[in-house]
């Protein structure tokens, strides 16, 4: 170990400047987050725009990791008869652990480190550090198993970039071409049959990657590397033309997801009192255009009644499942659309008008939708379906109201959920707020099928949000505002928001002129948080062995 | 007992064939000099036995293990310098040689500050900004400070200056009466090769024209001088005479098979009557009639 971390130690001392800058290069990414997070709010969209594009160029810099990676090969490069190291006493199999151990420290451990400060400032806990380290990890070693494999078979930069410009070529051109063959010869190839090819190519691509890197390494035979890259390069081609096997590659992902949403929400009763009720479900047409064979929407709805009278439910992570009698069955994510409800206890609360007047019905009636494969749309005319629909729920009680100073404020960190008015404006009869606010977007809960926080991260997600209205008692009216610009971006796993919301103060008609009224009314009205909180947290499942669809909604 | 060792060794680079057949030994303890002209094969043999490259056919043994099997144990007994190999331009001196120095058990402080001071190197002077004989001879030191049992040197003098090889000779020099060392040296610089070699081996289109004690070479060699009084009819000369021309009176040839008796029975046989004067041969000038006769023979014939 000794001499093999000599090694190590000669590596980061040739190559310091280099890694210097590309570990200042991702912390400076970080850093345009904190400036994003703490402005003062006055700077505009396109300020935000300019800082989140620099930022996604620092990220696309990151990606220079490829070029480190040769670098750090061609240290000892592996190609050729004049490395010197080739004559001295040190073994393939050592050189190789050096450079792996490099490998994980500089591109995995030190990218980890220095966004551990920018994920502990945006209230990540372990869980969501682990998850976050992990995504930043694999994300490098895409990066990473590319630059290794054409630098354990080139012998300078030269060469190592031609054979990436070869590589950038010819991927999608045999993509490419894959694709036209099979719709040459109208071959149907199910979407869990697809799936299956495409993961069995990427872990062929690794599994090719990783025995020519290590076969390089020890042997130094070149050309046998090259016949190996071949033929991984065929048995790739080979898969994705003729793979036969559904793996159930996605339905694995989904009951993953499952798992872990049920891990957060254990089949907890719900509280008494409380009905729900599947009320059908509508097909929706496609919107003209649309190719032949694309998913459709399927709309349930549903209704809960019983709800006490200050609160409401807050759905969560959702999913469906269809199944035939024949046994062929359809599973997915659902999103639900909730019922205005939440939207009206809240103005109550901030109007400070007592719930038990029943105005707000203890009622509450929401959609979940879901995309489902055409084939399956089609089996929906043929006969009855029995449908089930899982959904998560927070029992949140509309807590409290309280008046915010008309002025930028410092950040609330709600977990990892983070909220800052950045800035308070009054322009004629409209207050403009710009809230600043973040939270963690893990592009695998994107690949689990865009269910936010789907990896349970969400599922630990505080019990309590909070939302702004523009409040005039005396005139008896609330706003929740109207979003004159939002933008997003999205810096080492946390989305960052801006967005400035115009409120008014009374119902004049938004005219060109605003009247002294409308003005003075704004003067009179403060900004006041109503604050929900989670009293109980369960799952309810929908179910159905008949579903009553409509079909061709528009 | 030799340190090295091939039999029947061959390499072929596509349809080339830059060695064929080679066979032959350094025994242990020698200065042994591989000569030939460009392209000769010197180098993809010393890549062979150093396992840069692996033989097509045959084999070779260095330190009784085959080439092919070099390993880290083997290594730490060798030194390897050629003018090809790519240095670590980055490092300085003394971090060329800090970076080494662990990779060898019988690495020797001593002999590295007594050889770092002989040849004069600038020891906080980056690889980079060394000048080509300053490079080698960073090099040669960071493999003469464990005391390698074979060094193995391939065309160490080109492109240096007269006092730059002169410094890398005698260091080899020196370094070779420190111990029980073996030097294989690859050039076509005959001048050194001269002062440092106990034997000779001569590659000539990748096969080995003949290996032999320098001392045996210089002696088989000479130029001989026969002053005739009239004009000579040649015959088909005696094998081994070499070059064989008359301006005048004075006939010139080449006997690579000299002997006094011999030589002398077949000049007065040959040419009758005429004084002979011989002249002994330096290894540059043996080495050149044997090019010479190489390049005038149809190809293959020189084996």
């Amino acid at each position: 170990m000794n001499l093999t971390w000599h090694i190590i130690k000669k590596d980061l001392r040739a190559l310091k400047w280099p890694l210097l800058l590309w570990a200042l290069v991702v912390a400076t990414k970080m850093g345009i987050g904190v400036v994003l997070l703490t402005a003062d709010g006055t700077e505009g969209p396109e300020w935000f725009s300019r800082l989140a594009l620099f930022s996604k160029l620092l990220a696309g810099l990151e990606g220079c990791v490829f070029v480190l990676v040769a670098a750090l090969i061609n240290e000892d490069l592996l190609v050729g008869t004049t490395a010197y190291w080739m004559t001295r006493p040190i073994s393939g199999a050592r050189l190789l652990r050096a450079k792996l151990f490099n490998i994980g420290l500089v591109f995995w451990v030190v990218p980890v480190l220095i966004s551990l400060p920018w994920w502990q400032g945006c209230g990540y806990g372990l869980r969501e550090i682990a998850w976050a380290a992990v995504e930043l990890a694999a994300i490098q070693t895409i990066f990473v198993l590319v630059g290794l494999l054409w630098a354990v078979i080139t012998d300078g930069y030269a060469r190592f970039l031609m054979w990436t410009l070869v590589m950038v070529v010819a991927i999608p051109s045999i993509g490419g071409l894959i694709g036209m063959h099979l719709s040459k010869v109208n071959a149907v190839v199910m979407p869990g049959v697809a799936t299956s090819r495409i993961c069995v190519a990427i872990a062929l691509a690794v599994a090719g990657i990783a025995a020519v890197v290590v076969h390089q390494f020890l042997t130094r035979r070149l050309w046998r590397s090259i016949a190996m890259i071949g033929t991984t390069v065929g048995l790739i081609i080979m898969t994705g033309l003729w793979w036969p096997r559904d793996l159930k590659i996605a339905a694995k992902w989904q009951a993953y997801g499952e798992r872990q949403a049920e891990a957060s929400w254990p089949a907890a009763t719900a509280p008494a009192g409380l009905t729900f009720a599947l009320t059908g479900a509508e097909l929706l047409r496609p919107a003209p255009g649309t190719r032949a064979g694309r998913p459709v929407w399927l709309r349930a709805n549903y209704r809960v009644e019983g709800l006490p009278e200050s609160h409401a439910l807050q759905s969560f992570v959702s999913n469906y499942s269809l199944r035939w009698p024949d046994g062929v069955s359809e599973a997915g994510w659902s999103w639900i659309k909730p019922d205005k409800r939440i939207s009206r206890l809240v103005e109550m609360k901030a109007l400070g008008q007592s719930f038990a007047s029943g105005e707000a019905a203890a009622v509450d009636e929401a959609q979940a939708s879901q995309t489902i494969p055409a084939a399956a749309a089609a089996r929906l005319h043929t006969g009855p379906v029995a449908y089930t629909l899982t959904v998560r729920y927070g029992l949140m009680e509309v807590e409290s109201a309280t008046a915010v100073p008309l002025q930028a404020g410092s950040r609330t960190l709600n977990g990892f959920l983070g909220e800052r008015i950045a800035h308070v404006e009054k322009e004629g009869d409209q207050l403009l707020v710009t809230f600043v606010r973040h939270n963690p977007a893990l592009a695998f809960d994107w690949l689990l099928g865009g269910q936010n926080y789907v990896l349970g991260v969400g599922q630990a997600m505080a019990r309590q949000f909070s939302q702004y209205l523009l409040v005039n008692k005396a005139r008896d009216f609330a706003d929740r505002g109207t979003t004159l610009w939002a933008t997003t971006t999205r810096i080492g796993t946390v989305e960052i928001a801006w967005q400035t919301i115009t409120y008014r103060a009374s119902k004049d008609p938004a005219s060109r002129r605003p009247s002294l009224e409308a003005i003075n009314a704004v003067s009179e009205a403060e900004l006041v948080r109503v604050t929900l909180r989670e009293q109980a947290r369960f799952a309810h499942e929908f179910k159905t062995d008949a579903l009553s669809v409509q079909f061709d909604k528009p | 007992m030799s340190i090295i060792e091939t039999a029947n060794l061959s390499h072929r680079y596509w349809r080339t064939e830059a060695v064929r057949d080679l066979s032959f030994a350094v025994p242990t303890g020698n200065v042994c000099a591989l000569l030939g002209a460009n392209g000769a094969g010197k180098t993809t043999t010393l890549k062979v036995l150093m396992n840069l490259l692996r033989p097509t056919s045959g084999s070779a043994r260095v330190l009784g293990v085959d080439s092919t099997r070099l390993g880290d144990r083997e290594f730490q007994q060798i030194g390897y310098v050629s003018e090809n190999q790519k240095q670590p331009l980055w490092m300085t001196v003394r971090q060329l040689l800090d970076y080494c120095r662990p990779f060898y058990p019988t690495w020797d402080s001593a002999l590295e500050a007594k050889l770092l001071a002989q040849f004069d190197l600038p020891p906080d002077r980056k690889l980079k900004h060394l000048s080509r004989g300053m490079l080698m001879k960073a090099a040669l030191l960071s493999s003469l400070s464990y005391r390698p049992k074979l060094l193995v040197l391939d065309e160490p003098f080109s492109g240096l200056d007269p006092l730059a090889r002169d410094d890398l000779v005698r260091g080899i020099l020196e370094a070779s009466e420190l111990g029980d060392w073996t030097v294989l040296v690859s050039s076509h610089d005959i001048e050194e090769v001269e002062r440092l070699a106990d034997n000779i081996a001569m590659l000539e289109n990748g096969r080995l024209r003949f290996s032999e004690t320098t001392e045996s070479l210089l002696g088989r060699f000479r130029r001989m001088e026969v002053t005739v009084s009239g004009p000579v009819q040649f015959g088909a000369p005696p094998a081994g005479w070499l070059e064989l021309e008359q301006k005048g009176g004075l006939i010139r040839f080449i006997a690579t098979n000299y002997t006094t008796p011999a030589t002398e029975r077949a000049c007065r046989e040959y040419f009758a009557e005429g004084a002979v004067v011989v002249h002994p041969m330096t290894l540059r000038e043996i080495f050149v009639t044997l090019s010479r006769e190489t390049r005038t023979q149809p190809k293959g014939a020189a084996a």
